[in-house]
């Protein structure tokens, strides 16, 4: 062999190893291979056409390999196969078969387009690499899982057994006694393999050694290694769970034994931490699923939604080794699988049964966030109760309103229905165990990822380029659950927050830029300049895009509480959501799930009626309470509108007078008397019950729209229902500034905070007792702040009639501001000042387009 | 845990300097030192927006590529006669933590090592600020250097903050 061919043998068996451990969710090592491949394959001496053919398809292969999903494992083994010929044909210094390349070319081709025998080459390249380091574990899960979904697996036994004896000779002790494990049961399994009956055994077998295997995984490298195979053990995991599971329950009977659990010692915490965000992702996506499928029980596809999310936290759950969660999940699968093959029907109760697994798996959440490794973890209270009521719902056939009712206390149930007990728990064995066959045929099982269905693109799953499209949408389907699932990618909000201010501050930057004296001058440069001002613009306006994300998840959220208020009150409520697509900043989405919360609380305790005397007036049985986003001018506004009663004038300000809030012989008008409820302490509720009537939570609503430069509004029609509307601006990223000149400084003043700005008369003008300066202003007389002399600013226009004054309007207290000019207004990118001293009416900062850095007036705090 | 023990000890009376390698500037003709990994950059001198209602030695706040950044003039801190900035007037951008402050100084001079054995205490002369803002004294061959006291004299000021709003409230 030449020491050409050698080096280049050496460097394509490297190529293979890098590709070794490549996995749909760790692809960047693909990366590696291609840069190498090309840099050995360039010089390659060859007189073939074959060669070359061979050499691109590998190309091809890797490019597939690092763009898509599909047929991953079947590329990555052609692939490999191909370089490994290429290998061969060096080590042999080109002495190879023709037939070689030609099933090479052929294998590679076909797994790109999906149909490859797929066990074939994998074990060929067994066969021909002969090499036991190119063997891993790997290969063999792989192996498993190619095996799984193929019909005929009888066939396949030799190639199992050949992976599995390679596996180990280089195995320790312990797993060799795990690998050995699975080929006696391999070897088991073969006597019965001729018999079409025994066929379900082969599952078993598959089933037990993927198992064997998955024991190695973690006893090797932790959760790790895991990650990378993630896909095979996934779901081969699943199944064994609810294979396992199945015969656990059928032993064990009706009661459910909380037992102590533990979080592995060895647990990863950023996978944990991803493997938390996926849950919450899911739960809320089945949390969504299930409030719609209340309204429409018949959906299959709802019910499919649902089943997958409980699926995929099963799945990820028993890989964390969380085996409390897994099996709760596994069991309120059970649960779904009823329902899905129409044991039970989708009652309330049933809804019940399942909202509050959900509760429960969000607690679970909860606790695996807040407990370390090794600690013990937390199961909410009502675990053990649930758990229960999920087992006698699966296992007895209780139905589950008669499971929901005896649910605190367990045994006795179980006593009562003993006699008939043995064909219930016949018929629910079988259940359980169809559970597991029905899966494949139902869902796409090979896919990588179980994926969620709400297209999200704030918050994507972990591994993108989902494939929705295969699942199909189901005729009755709601609007919603047709929306497209675009693919995205989960980025840190930190980095993404840099990436936004950087291009605010490049745009800053290129106006000072733009500014320049010199390109005024220079007709070419400002031609050049003012083209690259419009894609800088452009620019700006996508990467504000970045951090918006729709509202339907809040909305989501608010469906379930008013299902849950209005039960609880005794009220039908039907809450109508529109434009849940409307998008908002995203860190403004928290701040705005509070005052929504206590608006509809408010709306569903004070606003709507009982049921009886709303019919009575003539209104529909069932309350509708409205819940709209829309754009209106550069803002978000979110209404909240109710056919209840409306608001009562009377009773609001005497409520008012009794208090002292105002002043008994003051005029107000409807709208300003509706402002009242804003205030702190004010509720008209003539008891405090559970939902509200302690007056705290408009002063919270009102408290933190402002915080957000929002704005409330109130309009209500007695007998008609009231409705509340919040202006909110798009992103908290940038505010609408107006620039004044107080002597030569400049301030910045929240556009939203200034109701108009005007030239004073002489005749507007007055003092009160000697002291304040007042001016009238629309028949309404508003004391008047001298800027420039609270902070001592030098060269200020002295005479109110030669300024100008803003009247700011904050939260029904106004006053006139008096500055010099006003320069203009302007979107500005507010910016915090880390002052090492608490700073005096100065809110924070902006860089203004100058560079310079403007400060921006704190409207509130300048009254006092 | 860790973290606030650490902030115990940074905000200790007299936190004893180790040697290293120290940024040394002139104010008048004293030269400063400050230890160098606190310093983020040198800039030369931009435009400051003032800030109202501050301590006369805050100057205003700048715009450092995005950041808005206070700046202190460490000649007012010091009760130091105030002159006109000059070519070689300069900020240090000092960094602490999430803490940063531009240092107005009258010009940067040089990176020295300055050895723990080299390091004195202050000699109390009676005088407030000296003790005060100062961590020790570098004595070299051919000089000396005043190893200035970052954390405190550069992001701890509220007592004196406190004193200074109190009494305009009450003039």
């Amino acid at each position: 062999m030449s020491s050409e061919f050698k080096k280049k043998a050496e460097d394509l068996a490297g190529i293979m190893k890098i590709m070794a451990d490549v996995w749909p969710g760790d692809r960047e090592d693909i990366m590696v291979a291609g840069a190498r491949l090309e840099d050995t394959m360039e010089g390659f001496e060859h007189n073939s056409g074959q060669i070359a053919n061979l050499i691109s398809l590998a190309w091809k292969g890797l490019i597939h390999l690092y763009e898509k999903d599909d047929y991953f494992q079947s590329v990555k083994s052609a692939t490999l196969q191909g370089i490994n010929t290429l290998r061969e044909y060096a080590v042999r210094d080109g002495d190879i078969p023709v037939e070689l390349f030609e099933k090479a070319c052929d294998d590679l081709e076909k797994s790109m387009s999906g149909d490859s025998e797929t066990v074939e080459s994998m074990s060929d390249l067994v066969k021909e690499s002969g090499d036991s380091a190119q063997l891993s574990l790997d290969d063999l899960a792989s192996l498993i899982m190619e095996i799984d979904s193929t019909e005929d697996l009888a066939q396949h036994h030799d190639r199992l057994e050949k992976v599995l004896v390679t596996c180990m000779d280089k195995a320790d002790d312990c797993d060799k006694s795990l690998l050995e494990e699975a080929q006696n049961i391999l070897n088991a399994g073969r006597s019965g393999s001729e018999d079409p009956e025994e066929r379900i055994s082969w599952d078993e077998v598959l089933k037990a050694i993927s198992e064997r295997v998955e024991k190695i995984f973690m006893r090797q490298d932790g959760p790790e290694q895991g990650a990378d195979s993630d896909t095979g053990q996934e779901e081969s995991d699943g199944k064994q769970h609810e294979v396992a599971d199945a015969s656990a329950t059928s032993t064990q009977g009706a009661g459910y034994e909380e037992q102590d659990f533990h979080i592995p010692e060895d647990a990863d915490q950023e996978l944990i931490n991803e493997y938390i965000t996926e849950c919450v992702e899911q739960i809320e996506t089945a949390e969504s699923a299930l409030l719609e499928l209340e309204t429409s029980p018949d959906d299959k596809e709802l019910i499919n939604q649902i089943f997958r999310s409980f699926h995929t936290i099963k799945g990820t759950s028993a890989f964390m080794g969380l085996t409390p969660i897994s099996e709760f999940a596994h069991s309120v699968e059970t649960l779904l699988d009823m329902v899905r093959d129409g044991v039970i029907s989708f009652d309330s109760a049933c809804a019940d049964i399942t909202l509050d697994a959900i509760d429960i798996l969000k607690k679970l959440m909860e606790g695996v966030e807040s407990t370390g490794n090794g600690e013990r973890l937390k199961l909410p209270g009502d675990f053990g109760r649930l758990m229960n009521v999920l087992l006698k719902v699966s296992d007895f056939g209780i139905s589950p309103e008669n499971a929901l009712k005896e649910s605190p206390d367990g045994e006795s149930s179980v006593d009562k229905g003993e006699q008939d007990e043995g064909e219930l728990r016949e018929e629910a064995l079988k259940d359980s165990r169809a559970a597991p066959e029905n899966i494949p045929e139902e869902k796409p099982e090979v896919e990588p990822q179980v994926v969620s269905d709400t297209p999200d693109p704030g918050e994507s799953t972990p591994l993108s380029s989902q494939t929705q499209s295969r699942e199909p949408v189901s005729g009755n389907g709601s609007p919603a659950s047709k929306a497209e699932t675009e693919s995205t990618v989960r980025v840190n909000v930190n980095r993404l927050d840099r990436l936004i201010d950087m291009v605010g501050e490049l745009v800053i930057a290129h106006s000072v830029v733009a500014q320049d004296r010199t390109i005024n001058s220079e007709p070419e440069l400002n031609r050049k300049m003012s083209h690259s001002t419009k894609i800088l613009r452009e620019l700006q306006d996508t990467s504000l895009t970045l951090r918006m994300v729709p509202l339907k998840a809040t909305f989501n959220k608010m469906n379930r509480l008013v299902r849950d208020l209005g039960k609880k009150g005794a009220k039908t409520v039907r809450l109508e959501t529109t434009g849940e697509d409307t998008e908002i900043d995203r860190n403004m989405v928290d701040i705005i799930n509070e005052p929504l919360v206590h608006l509809l609380r408010n709306a569903i305790d004070h606003g709507i009626e009982d049921q009886e005397s709303r019919e009575k007036s003539g209104k529909p049985g069932i309350a509708t309470i409205s819940l709209r986003a829309f754009q209106a001018g550069g803002k978000v506004v979110i209404e909240i509108e109710d056919d209840g009663r409306g608001m009562d004038r009377t009773k609001i300000l005497d409520k008012a007078i009794s208090k002292g809030l105002i002043d008994k012989n003051k005029k107000l008008t409807d709208g300003e008397v509706y402002k009242l409820i804003f205030l702190p302490g004010f509720s008209t509720a003539d008891k405090v019950t559970d939902l509200s009537g302690r007056g705290v939570g408009m002063d919270v609503v009102r408290r933190s729209i402002e915080n957000l430069h929002g704005k409330v509004d109130v309009t209500s029609e007695p007998g008609k229902g009231t409705k509340i509307s919040l202006e909110l601006p798009f992103t908290l990223a940038i505010t609408d500034g107006m620039l004044i000149g107080i002597g030569n400084q400049r301030f910045i003043v929240p556009t939203i905070n200034i109701d108009m700005t005007f030239r004073a008369e002489e005749q507007d003008l007055f003092t009160v007792m000697s002291t304040g300066e007042h001016v009238m202003f629309r028949g309404q007389s508003i004391p008047v702040i001298r800027l420039h002399k609270m902070f001592g600013i030098e060269n200020g226009v002295e005479n109110i009639l030669d300024g100008t004054l803003l009247v700011i309007n904050n939260n029904k207290k106004k006053y006139a501001l008096l500055v010099d000019e006003v320069i203009g207004q302007q979107q500005l990118v507010g910016k915090s000042i880390d002052m090492p001293v608490k700073m005096k009416n100065i809110s924070g900062g902006a860089i203004l387009g100058d560079g310079r850095v403007g400060l921006i007036l704190d409207t509130v705090t300048l009254l006092n | 845990m860790k973290e606030t023990m650490d902030d115990q000890t940074a905000a200790g009376i007299s936190q004893k300097l180790e040697g290293g390698k120290f940024l040394t500037f002139f104010l008048g003709k004293e030269e400063y030192a400050i230890e160098i990994l606190k310093v983020q950059e040198i800039i030369g001198l931009m435009p400051i927006t003032p800030v109202p209602s501050m301590p006369p030695y805050i100057r205003g706040v700048l715009n450092l590529r995005g950041k808005i950044i206070p700046v202190m003039d460490l000649r007012t801190r010091f009760g130091f006669k105030a002159i006109d900035d000059t070519e070689e007037t300069c900020i240090i951008v000092v960094q602490e933590g999430q803490f940063r402050m531009g240092v107005v100084v009258d010009k940067v001079s040089e990176v020295v090592d300055i050895d723990g054995s080299q390091i004195e205490e202050v000699p109390s002369f009676g005088s407030k600020s000296t003790d005060e803002y100062l961590a020790g004294i570098g004595k070299l061959e051919e000089s000396v250097k005043l190893l200035l006291d970052a954390t405190k004299v550069l992001f701890e000021m509220h007592e004196q903050i406190k004193e200074i709003q109190s009494e305009k409230s009450e003039g």
